[in-house]
């Protein structure tokens, strides 16, 4: 993703991702949890990144403003639904109790404990947004607000930022922050994160320094709207000026996470638990809690994070009351989870996308006719069905943003709902395609892969096309996905949350290979853009290039699906990614 | 018998040998790269690059195999990739959890397994042999998984006797350890037991028409005296055999059942660091497997000269 941005960003003059009902329905995934462990790293991404913007923080960088209580100027709609008999307590309701331990059941361990710069890991970037902070984070719409900030300026030509820092934050091991603790990390996300790289790429030289001890500023060569949305991700976390000189870009060792964020790290153990302390020195904010942002009180003693590789027992384990919270729980268990006292289900939105990625580089698919037959072919409901198994927990749309962003865009809709085998079959005899089998990578580590390649290749039979499935382990799909000349087409999982102009598709690197000048340019004004209406034209335009030149075809959205026990109260972590401030169990 | 002990142990070099350099090639010829694991897929592909050459994972195939095996003769077998600790720190964390459990497992498998088998052998064709077999089949039939996640929904969702998954050492008691490896070590041990009863029953059978046997009846033994002492004592050496290797498979971690009750024993660690391709990892642990089932086989072999006398080793 990034390099194909900077590319484009430097090209251009520019202006410019009952149980085992009870047994038998999940010993399929049950052994796929025994032998795999992880999601495809492109959902796991997208649960780690959850970007998105906000119009007002775009509107700030267009005009010289001083904010201090944040930016977001919300359209998302409220975007976590209790399916249980109970709904989650909302914060408001309840008065907390201090004290007690909770137990969160995760899929597996982390490349890194908590290194989001190191890693897009969702399990790291998950432990990440407990222990550290940024100069931003995401309010519960999404969009950035002021978090180690006091306020922030941004210069009338929008090419210099000053952040004021806010005074007397305490990092998990005493030390004070200030400027070169501020200037030492983003140096680091500089260089080790996509979006950092994108950042710098557009610095001036010398341009992010130290003005004072509680003030940095930021200079760049153009203007970059969106920056205030890339620094409220969780990989733009302030960690000590001494901990990014002995680190550099190596992974964070556990013995150097020190943050400043509500929890402080306490113990690892791999494979058994991870855990964090309340921080009690921590800074809180005075303002009101919104999502990642504003106050936060930590109630509970420790949060005990357990990693437990099958999801049917991570979820049983919620049942019996051993874990608190499940982040991932079998979507066949749902009907289950609504009938357990005790028990919350939780469907989280926004949540991923899925798409056939075709090859544009070489083979069947660098005819844009082929692509425009297959997109036409099958049917996205039926496809979502077949991939998830759960229609609750799917939904058609065509947005590459989903709709509780507010990058939300219709455009190529027509082209979206199209399904019309006897004009693809046209289309396929129109085409080049000459009879020879159409490689598909795939993964039964991944159900939803090979579900839905199981069953978009019978429509792609049907209109005349012959179809191989090479189904292989994750790892060797990821290895063969980077070589155009084995494959014709797969499955992609992205985020529904991220930005637009951050897909990874864009990359023309990135597995599918789309090469576009006019993507291009697209991407570069959208990372530009700083005012809310323009940006909303951008994308509109970028999406409806997408339905037009079909780099890949969306098929829906999914969502997934978590559990938490009814003695936690307080937790409604709406658009947000989980976190276990503002909430105390009974 | 000590010569003998001696001259296996020599073998052990080349098996070793072959084994390490088997390892390492099918390694690293399969597809997947640890770096595109560790940085997730929103990593450029320079990253990627970077963090291969910071592990050495971009030399030459040749240069990484010496380096490694020269380090493994000394008793090093590498830095695991993932876990960023020495292999042999990371194998011996796993060894409590897996040696427990596989203990456990062990028990459970030779009490039911043995005792099913004779009964079976003793009965034969009766409605209890009938029974028994068709549980053992059933046993080796149904995976472990299935197994471990009824005994699961049975015990800890429904009933809410034991917890659903989890480990606690040995170092915090007796109870709260076993307690969270008796499903394991049921679901483990049911497993083996079932293909143990049934290698027992035919054993029994193949012994139990001998002569001898009819010669310790028509000389007024006790049925018991006649099982226990004649018949299954001769039918022992082959299951010693057999037990020798579902030790080893025990010993060397349950891959399936340690991942279904999050035990962090050696066969999660393995089935990890190959999803991961954690090569260093995956190089020691099977390393380390292949020594425990040369040695376990050496010692069952032992073990039968002490039974039985009259062998030759």
């Amino acid at each position: 993703m990034s390099d194909g941005i900077i590319r484009s960003l430097q090209r251009k003059s520019f202006s410019r991702r009952g149980f085992l009902v009870a047994g038998l329905g999940v010993a399929g995934a049950a052994l796929l949890q025994a032998c795999g462990g992880q999601e495809p790293l492109e959902t796991a991404t997208s649960a780690s990144s959850a970007s998105t913007s906000s119009s007002s923080a775009a509107t700030s960088a267009a005009t010289t403003t001083t904010s201090t209580g944040g930016a977001g100027t919300p359209t998302a709609e409220s975007t976590t639904a209790a399916v249980a008999t109970s709904a989650p307590t909302k914060p408001a309701d309840v008065e907390h109790k201090k004290g007690g331990t909770i137990n969160v059941a995760i899929i597996g361990e982390p490349p890194v404990t908590a290194d989001a710069m190191f890693t897009t890991n969702f399990i790291t970037t998950d432990i990440t947004r407990q222990i550290y902070e940024g100069l931003f984070a995401q309010d519960s719409k999404l969009g950035p607000k002021p978090m180690l900030l006091d306020a922030f300026e941004v210069s009338e030509d929008g090419l210099t930022y000053t952040f004021k820092l806010r005074s007397g934050v305490k990092f998990h091991n005493g030390d004070t922050m200030d400027a070169d603790d501020v200037v030492a990390s983003l140096t680091r996300w500089g260089k080790m994160t996509g979006r950092g790289k994108q950042i710098f790429a557009l610095m001036a030289p010398d341009g992010l320094k130290a003005a004072d001890p509680q003030t940095v500023t930021l200079a760049l060569t153009q203007p970059a709207g969106v920056l205030p949305v890339f620094l409220a991700l969780y990989e733009g976390f302030i960690t000590t000026k001494e901990v990014c000189d002995a680190i550099g870009t190596n992974k964070m060792p556990d013995d150097q996470i020190v943050g400043t964020g509500p929890f402080k790290f306490k113990e690892h153990q791999v494979d058994r638990y991870i855990k964090l302390d309340r921080f009690e020195d921590y800074s809180a904010r005075n303002d009101e809690a919104d999502g990642l942002a504003g106050k936060k009180v930590v109630y509970i003693d420790e949060l005990n994070i357990i990693p437990v590789p099958n999801i049917s027992v991570a979820t049983s384990g919620v049942i019996t009351g051993e874990y608190h919270f499940a982040r991932d729980v079998d979507n066949n268990q749902l009907d289950v989870l609504k009938t357990s006292p005790g028990v919350t289900a939780i469907i989280k939105k926004p949540g991923g996308w899925i798409c056939l990625n075709y090859n544009k580089k070489m083979g069947a698919f660098t005819d844009k006719k082929l692509r425009q037959a297959v997109s036409m072919c099958f049917d996205r409901e039926q496809t979502l069905i077949a991939a998830y198994g759960v229609k609750e927990l799917t939904r058609m749309d065509p947005s590459i943003a989903a709709p509780e962003t507010i990058w939300y865009s219709q455009a190529g809709k027509d082209v979206y709902e199209k399904v019309d085998q006897e004009e693809a079959k046209k289309l396929v005899q129109e085409s080049s395609y000459d009879g020879s089998p159409i490689r598909w990578l795939t993964t039964k580590e991944y159900l939803y892969h090979y579900n839905t390649a199981a069953y978009v290749q019978q429509q792609m039979e049907a209109i005349g096309l012959k179809v191989e499935l090479l189904v292989s382990d994750w790892a060797t799909v990821v290895e063969r996905r980077a070589k155009p000349e084995v494959y014709e087409m797969l499955v992609a999982g992205l985020s529904g949350s991220w930005m637009p102009a951050t897909q990874l598709f864009n990359d023309s690197s990135w597995p599918g290979f789309w090469e576009s000048e006019q993507r291009d340019e697209l991407v570069g004004k959208m990372i530009e853009e700083s005012d809310p209406n323009k940006l909303q034209q951008t994308i509109d335009a970028y999406q409806a290039l997408i339905y037009d030149e079909l780099p890949i075809m969306k098929i829906g959205d999914n969502f997934s699906l978590q559990a938490i026990r009814d003695e936690v109260v307080g937790f409604d972590t709406g658009a947000n990614d989980w976190y276990f401030w503002n909430c105390s169990l009974k | 018998m000590l010569a003998y002990a001696i001259r296996r142990l020599l073998v052990l070099i080349p098996i070793m040998w072959i084994v390490a350099t088997a390892v390492f090639l099918l390694l690293h010829s399969a597809p997947g790269d640890p770096a595109a694991f560790m940085l997730g897929s929103d990593a450029s592909a320079e990253q990627q690059a970077e963090l291969r050459h910071n592990l050495g994972l971009d030399r030459p195939l040749y240069q990484q195999y010496f380096d490694w095996l020269g380090k493994a003769v000394r008793g090093d077998l590498g830095e695991s990739i993932f876990l960023g600790k020495p292999v042999t720190s990371a194998l011996a964390e796993r060894a409590e959890p897996t040696i427990l459990l596989g203990s456990l497992a062990l028990i459970v498998s030779l009490i039911i397994g043995l005792v099913t088998g004779v009964l079976s052998a003793v009965r034969r064709a009766s409605w209890l042999d009938l029974s028994l077999m068709s549980g053992a089949m059933a046993g080796v039939a149904v995976p472990t998984f299935v197994t471990g996640l009824l005994l699961i929904y049975i015990f800890a969702v429904k009933l809410r006797w034991l917890p659903v998954a989890g480990y606690e050492p040995i170092s915090a008691g007796l109870w709260p350890c076993l307690r969270y490896l008796i499903l394991p070590a049921i679901t483990l041990g049911a497993f083996e037991a079932a293909f143990l009863s049934r290698m027992t029953r035919s054993m029994m059978l193949e012994v139990i028409g001998q002569d001898y046997v009819r010669t310790a009846r028509a000389k007024g033994l006790v049925e018991r005296d006649v099982i226990v002492r004649h018949t299954l004592r001769n039918a022992f050496v082959p299951l010693l055999t057999i037990i020798g290797l579902m030790v080893a498979a025990l010993m060397s971690g349950a891959v399936v059942t340690e991942q279904i009750f999050a035990i962090p024993g050696m066969g999660r660690l393995l089935i990890q660091a190959v999803v991961r391709r954690d090569f260093p990892l995956v190089q020691g642990a099977v390393l380390v497997i292949a020594m425990l089932y040369v040695l376990t086989n050496l010692l069952v072999d032992l073990l039968t000269r002490v039974v039985d006398p009259r062998i030759e080793l």
